[in-house]
């Protein structure tokens, strides 16, 4: 057989893909596994995750997280449809208004977010009220997550909807729909396994804030302690309660994101066609 | 119940101008080549595309007029449109589709009348696929009766046929006609096939670079065009640049000169002698004979000889290119059988016979 040819390069090529994606796996899979292997070598562990500390984080990082999403979907999915249907320089200019946070270091967010809404910040000077500033408290740190968590929803939402032809928007219309009930009965069901997506993505992103909260919120048990802010807590004093933290912060990612891929999933039986 | 209106509307550089007047239970087409505005047409009496200037009407009330500043949304107008590719929702299956429009009345009400349309347009074992399920000709049935289930005042479709392999185009044809015009709403159809045009309008526009050129009966507008681009729109194969020789107004004929010395037999039309003409004609017009036929015994004037240059294959038969001495290209159509029985091959001599009545006078 000629080395050259074409099979040959291709099996080539497939057993490099295939070796870069065993290492791959390894690399990310090889850490969670240790941390898993750790934590049940603890004696301790389930009484650490019943414990008052790692209960209260629990609480307050689902709470926030939960809000935060419902801020983001309520405010970004019509921002995402703007985008969508919109193309030009201002367009281009939001975008990368948008996508600022992704590449921003979570530490500069929170010290951006202090000097905007913080006790001497720019909202509390402006309306001259320098009592009451929401730093360090339970609301800054949903800003916080928010702010970090934003983007991936807004970015997945927007191409979501434009994977939708503006034709089925118009015939939708012709057909006697308004274009709040078109955008309800076809672009947003059409769109959804994308947003579902980035819904996602972007909760398991607020979930795990940690930079921006600690120095927007700070680290108070009960009121801005979230999970990743008692791992670091608990790393100073209780190693075996950081990593009981840790595995249950590891198990609502995962639990997050396989339910949300899965419903994704389902409605992307129902294929887009171009 | 009548539909009728004009439009200016510019979009970049193309300006858009038409008029249209439909009768209830006619078929009007909208004919021309891609780019010539024909979709922009629909999706400006639709509501899709706004006009700057304009006047639409249906059923006696205005939905646009920019003197007035009426501009009623598209969901307000009650036109059924069918796109192009159809636009199914594909998060919806068949039924879903058909019924997604029918706002009033109660849920039985939306039932029967989807059973109806279904029933109607023989959709009844695919009604409760998903689109991806179904036939090209299931889809363009299903996209109708969604259409027409609002009990629109009039209907735009957008080549409606052109997603359909050629078998089921001629079937289907016969079928929506029948459908179309027992709805009796003015209907406006665009297409760029000629054949669609002449079996489905009962009017027909030609547009081209968004300015109607000729309009007229189907069969009078495109079967024998009278200006070139109408010719070239609607692939009349041969067209020809003669001398007008000689006027014989009382015998209805035009002794014309190709080169120096061919002589043809055109049609009178209004010309002078000395003028150049184009003239058109098809290549299915054109009869082939291996020998010399006796002119003595032939009611078709014009006979030339010729050597065959190029054989191509079509569609449905053969394309067969005959140059004369003087040089005048000839294209003709011929089938295999023909081609065969004369065997046809290049290099060989070919005289090419048609009829006065085959050529055509077009408008330069």
């Amino acid at each position: 057989m000629n080395f050259f040819s074409k099979e040959t390069n291709k099996g080539n090529w497939m057993r490099v893909t295939s070796w870069t994606t065993i290492v791959y796996m390894v690399f990310i899979g090889l850490p969670i596994f240790a941390l898993v292997l750790r934590g049940l070598g603890s004696q301790q562990l389930i009484n650490n995750i019943f414990s008052d500390l790692t209960l209260q984080a629990l609480r307050l990082s689902f709470i926030t997280s939960s809000i935060s999403i419902l801020a983001i979907v309520l405010f970004a999915t019509p921002t995402a449809y703007y985008l969508s249907r919109k193309a030009g320089t201002l367009k281009r200019i939001i975008e990368i208004l948008i996508d600022l946070p992704i590449v921003l270091p979570p530490v500069v967010a929170g010290v951006a977010m202090l000097m905007a809404f913080g006790r001497n910040g720019l909202l509390s000077n402006l309306f001259g009220n320098t009592e009451y500033s929401v730093s360090f408290t339970t609301l800054a740190v949903i800003l916080a997550q928010i702010f970090v968590a934003a983007p991936f929803y807004t970015k997945s939402a927007s191409n979501g909807f434009a994977q939708v032809p503006r034709e089925l928007e118009d015939i939708s219309q012709t057909l006697g729909m308004t274009p709040i009930k078109t955008f309800w009965k076809i672009t947003l069901p059409i769109a959804s396994p994308t947003i579902l997506g980035g819904l996602a993505l972007s909760w398991a992103r607020a979930l795990s804030e940690f930079g921006a909260t600690l120095m927007f919120a700070g680290n108070f048990i009960g009121k801005t302690q979230t999970m990743p802010l008692a791992i670091l807590s608990a790393m100073e004093t209780d190693f075996d309660a950081a990593i009981a933290l840790s595995i249950l912060l590891l198990i609502a990612s995962t639990v997050i994101l396989v339910i949300l891929t899965m419903l994704g999933q389902r409605s992307n039986s129902v294929e887009v066609r171009e | 119940m009548n539909a009728s209106g004009w439009v200016e509307s510019k979009i970049g550089d193309f300006l858009l101008t038409n008029s249209w007047d439909i009768k209830s239970g006619e078929i009007s087409i909208l004919f021309g080549g891609s780019g010539a505005g024909k979709s922009l047409t629909l999706k400006t009496i639709a509501g899709i595309n706004t006009p700057q200037k304009g006047h639409i009407e249906i059923g006696g009330v205005p939905v646009f007029d920019s003197k007035s500043e009426i501009n009623i949304p598209p969901h307000k107008r009650k036109i059924g449109y069918m796109p192009q590719d159809y636009g199914l929702f594909p998060n919806l299956n068949a039924r879903k589709n058909i019924e997604y429009g029918i706002s009033e009345e109660t849920q039985s009400y939306i039932y029967d009348k989807t059973n109806a349309l279904i029933d109607r347009l023989q959709l009844t074992s695919v009604a409760e696929r998903n689109i991806d399920a179904l036939s090209g000709g299931e889809r363009q049935r299903v996209a109708l009766a969604r259409a027409l289930a609002t009990s629109p005042k009039m209907l735009l479709l957008d080549e409606p046929f052109a997603a359909l392999d050629l078998d089921l185009k001629r079937s289907a044809r016969q079928e929506i006609r029948a459908i179309l015009i027992s709805e009796n709403i003015p209907v406006l159809l665009v297409t760029h096939d000629i054949e669609e045009a002449l079996t489905l309008g009962d009017h027909v526009q030609v547009i081209q670079d968004g300015t109607v050129i000729d309009s007229g009966t189907p069969v009078a507008t495109l079967t024998q065009p009278n200006s070139i681009e109408i010719a070239q729109l609607t692939g009349v194969e041969n067209i020809l640049e003669l001398e007008v020789e000689e006027l014989l107004p009382k015998e209805g004929i035009i002794i014309a000169r190709f080169g120096n010395a061919l002589i043809l037999e055109v049609p009178y039309k209004k010309v002078e002698a000395g003028m150049t003409v184009s003239v058109g004609l098809k290549a299915s017009d054109i009869i082939f004979a291996t020998k010399q036929p006796e002119t003595s015994a032939l009611s078709a004037r014009n006979i030339l000889p010729g050597t065959v240059k190029n054989i191509e294959k079509t569609g449905v038969g053969y394309e067969v290119v005959i140059e004369s001495k003087d040089g005048l290209l000839l294209n003709g159509h011929i089938t295999r059988r023909s081609l065969e029985q004369l065997n046809v091959k290049i290099g060989n001599t070919l005289w090419s016979i048609f009829k006065t009545s085959a050529l055509f006078i077009l408008d330069n």
